[in-house]
Parts: C-alpha cells; structure tokens; sequence
C-alpha cells in the first residue's frame, strides 16, 4: 500500500494558505423514469454546470434506476418563500420551469413550464394554474435555459452490477448467514431496528 | 454514517428573545411541523442546528479516512468495490451536510478551515486506528449500526433542510450497515484466525462504540433546548440503551466475547477482562453493562486521541495540496501543480 499517509507531516497551527470562495450552490433534481416528473434530490456545491451534472450523476444518479437529471444553480431559483425572493425585474420573455412543493417539509417536484418576462410574472402565472393554495406549500420557478440537463438517451444508472453498492444485494446473504448463528425469535428482534426504508 | 449525539450544543438562555415569536416557534415545533431555513428561529437554535449539521458534516468527511486507507488492501474485487462505494458515499454525505450548513450561515471553506485548525470537532470515534481488516468489519456494523440509530431518531427532527438530508443519508447508510454484517458474519464463519483478528478488533471499537452517543444525560435532559426544539428526540443515554440491547445479544451469539480493556496511547488493546456486568436485567428487559471509560472520552475530544493529529494532517495536506485544482476549475488561474 501506498506509503503516503505515513509520511504526512503532522503539521498544526494556522493555515498558510488564504481563504477561498465558496463554489456555486445547486439544486439537483432527479427523473426515476422517462416521462415522470423531476424530483428534488439534494444540493450539491460545484464549480460550473458540467461540474455540478457529473457530481450529480455519482452522488444521486447511482443509488436508484434513474434516467435524468437537473441541476438548478440556487440563485437562479426564485419562490414564494424567502429563502428565495423573487426579483421583479422585466426582462424579456422566457420560458420559466415550475416546481413544486406539495406540502411543508417535503422536496419539490416539476411541474409545467410558464412564459413570463420576470420571475415574479413567472410565480404569478403558476399561482393561477395552481389556484388551491391548500394543494402546495410552496413554488419555485427558474429559468429554463440556466437549468443543466443530461442529455436524453444518456446513461446514468450503470445497467452492470450494483449490488455491491445496495442494502439489497447484501440482505439474503446476511439472513442466512445469521441463521446459522442464531434462532428465528432473536433474529426477528434485531431485524427490528433495520432501516425499511433503503436503496 | 456518523450522527452528531456527541456533539455538545450548549444554547444559550433564549430570555433575549421576544417571547411571542418564541412561543409561535415552539407551537410549530410542538405541532411536528418541520421548520425550513427562512422560519424565523431563537438564535440559539440557528447556532445550535449549525454546530449540529457542521459537525456531522465533519464527521462524514474524517470518517472516510481510516477506511479509505483500506480499499487498496480489500481482500476481494467485491470487497474493494463496495467499500470505494462506501468512502464515496460517505464523502457525499459530508458535501450534504455542509450545505445545510452554509445555509445556516457559515461558509464551506470556513468550515473546511476550522476543521483543519482543530477550532471545531468531529466524531471522537474516528480518533482510533484500524489496524486490521476486522476494524473496517466492525466500523461498518457496530460504528455504522449506531449512526443508523442515533439519525433514524435525528430523522425525526424539527428542522427539515436536516431532516432530508438524514433520510436521504440513511437510505444509503443501510447499505453500509449490510455490508458490514455481512463482513462480520463472513469472519465469523471463517478459520480461527479469522475469528481471533474479528474478536481483538471488536475489543478495540466495543468502547468507542458505547462512547458514539455521547456523554451520559444531564439529569433534565427532555426539557434541554436540544430535545424541546427537537434538534434531538432521544437522549445519549437512551440510544445507548437501545444499542446495547440490539447488539450484545448479537455480539454474544456470533461468538464474540464483551471485554472491558484498557488501551495505550495508540489506542492498541494493552490488558482486557470479560465484562462481567454483561446480563440481560430480566426485570426491566434491558441488557446491563460496563460503562466505557469516560475519562478517555474526554481525552479524546480534547485532540490527545491516538489518532487525532494524524487525521487533521491528512485532511490539511489534501486541502493545500488540492488547492491548485480548485484555483483551476474556478477560474483556470492555475498553472502547475507544486512539487509533492
């Protein structure tokens, strides 16, 4: 093995290098199948587009079959929440992609596209598509062409073997390993606290 | 893997605050609504859920380094593919939590700065050696098996940016859990040395396991900011309880025996007697055991770990060594990359 980490100095004290700026912050929306909508995965940090894509495809493209992804950088998202005001300046007109929140606490969700000359235009007119404010919390819009897309027919999910990567390509093997170990009550009682929900 | 039960958050009284907003904030809370990062919120709990994620965050990222040391040296093809998956898993899990963080105010590189300099903390647990292929065995059952634990009830929270992300994070902390009994079982099935590098390696995270949640309870603990606000829903001390009651059952049947041990300086067991506390309390249903040594816990928090400067070395030389490629992808100032 590469001898490297013995070798590190064990330095402490100050860095002496200056602080940095932070990487742009992104939105990552995930398609499971084609023709369903993009689903609100997590945030992630990166330096551009292609960047924020290729992280994106390893961080939340691989744990499920997944064949599309978006990635929003945050500033270009405006809502009806705070966290992200939307400005009223009047631009031209452009094609704005709709998300939303169904309820408090959950991730967003694609929904239509709105053409709108502003981004506050844009919160309007999907307000008045979606009219029952009791049906979602909230909404955000953003402007299509900042969003970075994976390329239709692209592939994200690795069609070979995953299993070694998934709770599922282990959990068998493990059952009936442990029964050579131990009786069905006990086992029963441990398995209690397995996570139930996993990839 | 890696919750932050051991993190201390100390909140300030919140007597400054105004006391209407306070009780709305609590109402929400108290109702299990989730809170989102435009709420408003007590200072205190903004510092608090921020310390919280940071160190959690912390703990994703130095906890990937004594297993990363081990993908070179996996005994199998799966072995090693599954345990490049789990580092880079757990690598994610950092840069998740240390957005959640930067939207709570402080910035990443800040982040990554306080680290380095040892001004904020990560899981004491990553402060011991993995000497053998056993430990990573043990990491991924016993150290994992708790962190599934202690975020399963932190995915209860009140904070919903956290509260995703813990969801998010356990779905794939389920599949580091598998793996790790599976390695378990497969060492204990094995030959006799197999079974006696499994049980010394069991004898060396036995304790840092127990220590995982934390200290022991203040006496009020369910009415501490940390439990009212639901930044936590269960105490140190109960997690505990339930991980001692999932495990040595276990630990007993696959054949491992429990010692209570004492360590040096590199965290390598030095003498070890049974623990002879093990029993299962047929009156309360719970299982009896040997407090780990919390002097050592302490310690350890204060950077005299066996493994502390080693760990935040290794994270300083990656972060300077890596800053002409972060110059390079930002703005394409870099020119060569200096001398190794």
């Amino acid at each position: 093995m590469s001898k490297l980490r013995e070798q590190v100095e064990l330095v402490t004290g100050d860095l002496e290098s200056p602080p940095e700026e932070d990487l742009r912050g992104y939105v990552i929306f995930t398609q499971l199948k084609m023709g369903q909508p993009h689903v609100y995965a997590g945030y992630l940090d990166a330096a551009d587009d292609d960047m924020a894509l290729i992280f994106a495809r390893e961080h939340y493209g691989q744990d499920q079959e997944c064949v599309g992804i978006w990635a929003v950088p945050v500033d270009a998202l405006s809502g009806t929440d705070a966290t992200h005001p939307a400005s009223q300046d009047v631009g031209g007109v452009e094609m704005y992609q709709v998300f939303i929140q169904a309820r408090r606490g959950a991730g967003h969700v694609s929904a239509e596209t709105v053409q709108a000359r502003s981004p506050a235009e844009a919160i309007e007119d999907a307000q008045r598509i979606h009219t029952d404010p009791s049906k979602y919390y909230s909404l955000w819009v953003a402007p299509q062409h900042l969003i970075a897309s994976t390329g239709p027919g692209d592939v994200i999910w690795r069609y070979s073997d995953q299993s070694y990567r998934l709770a599922r390509g282990y959990s068998k093997d493990v059952r009936e390993k442990w029964t050579k170990f131990r009786d069905e009550g006990s086992l029963k009682e441990y398995e209690k606290d397995d996570l139930k929900e996993a990839f | 893997m890696s919750g932050s039960a051991n993190v201390g958050v100390h909140v300030d009284h919140e007597s400054q605050e105004d006391p209407e907003l306070l009780a709305e904030f609590q109402a929400k809370i108290d109702a299990g609504q989730l809170l989102e990062v435009d709420d408003w919120m007590p200072a205190a709990y903004r510092k608090g859920m921020l310390m919280m994620a940071e160190h959690h965050a912390n703990s994703e990222i130095v906890g990937a380094l004594p297993e990363g040391e081990w993908i070179t040296r996996a005994p199998s093809l799966r072995r090693k593919l599954a345990l490049t998956a789990k580092v880079q898993d757990e690598v994610g899990h950092g840069q998740m939590l240390y957005r959640v963080s930067q939207d709570l105010g402080k910035s990443r590189d800040a982040m990554l700065r306080d680290l380095i300099t040892g001004k904020t903390k990560y899981h004491n647990c990553f402060n011991y050696p993995a000497p053998e292929w056993a430990d990573i065995a043990m990491i991924q059952w016993l150290i994992d098996g708790a962190a599934i634990m202690n975020q399963k009830t932190l995915a209860d929270g009140a904070y919903g940016p956290y509260v995703r992300t813990m969801r998010r994070i356990n779905m794939e902390e389920a599949f580091h859990f598998k793996s790790g009994e599976d390695m378990v079982l497969t060492l204990m099935s094995g030959t006799p040395l197999q079974k006696k590098m499994t049980q010394q390696a069991f004898d060396r995270w036995w304790g840092p396991s127990l220590m995982f949640f934390g200290p022991p309870d203040k006496p009020n603990a369910h009415n501490l900011p940390p439990m009212r606000w639901r930044m936590k829903t269960v105490t140190n001390d109960e997690l505990r309880q339930r991980f001692v009651d999932r495990f040595i059952p276990a630990a007993l049947d696959l054949g491992l025996k429990i010692h209570v041990v004492t360590k040096d300086e590199h965290g390598f067991v030095t003498s070890k007697k049974p623990d002879d506390k093990i029993a299962l309390n047929k009156a309360t249903g719970h299982w009896e055991f040997t407090a780990p040594d919390w002097d050592e816990f302490f310690r350890v928090i204060r950077g005299n770990g066996p493994c502390n400067a080693k760990r935040l070395a290794l994270r300083r030389m990656s972060y300077e060594q890596g800053r002409w490629v972060r110059q390079a992808i930002v703005d394409g100032s870099a020119s060569l990359p200096p001398a190794a």
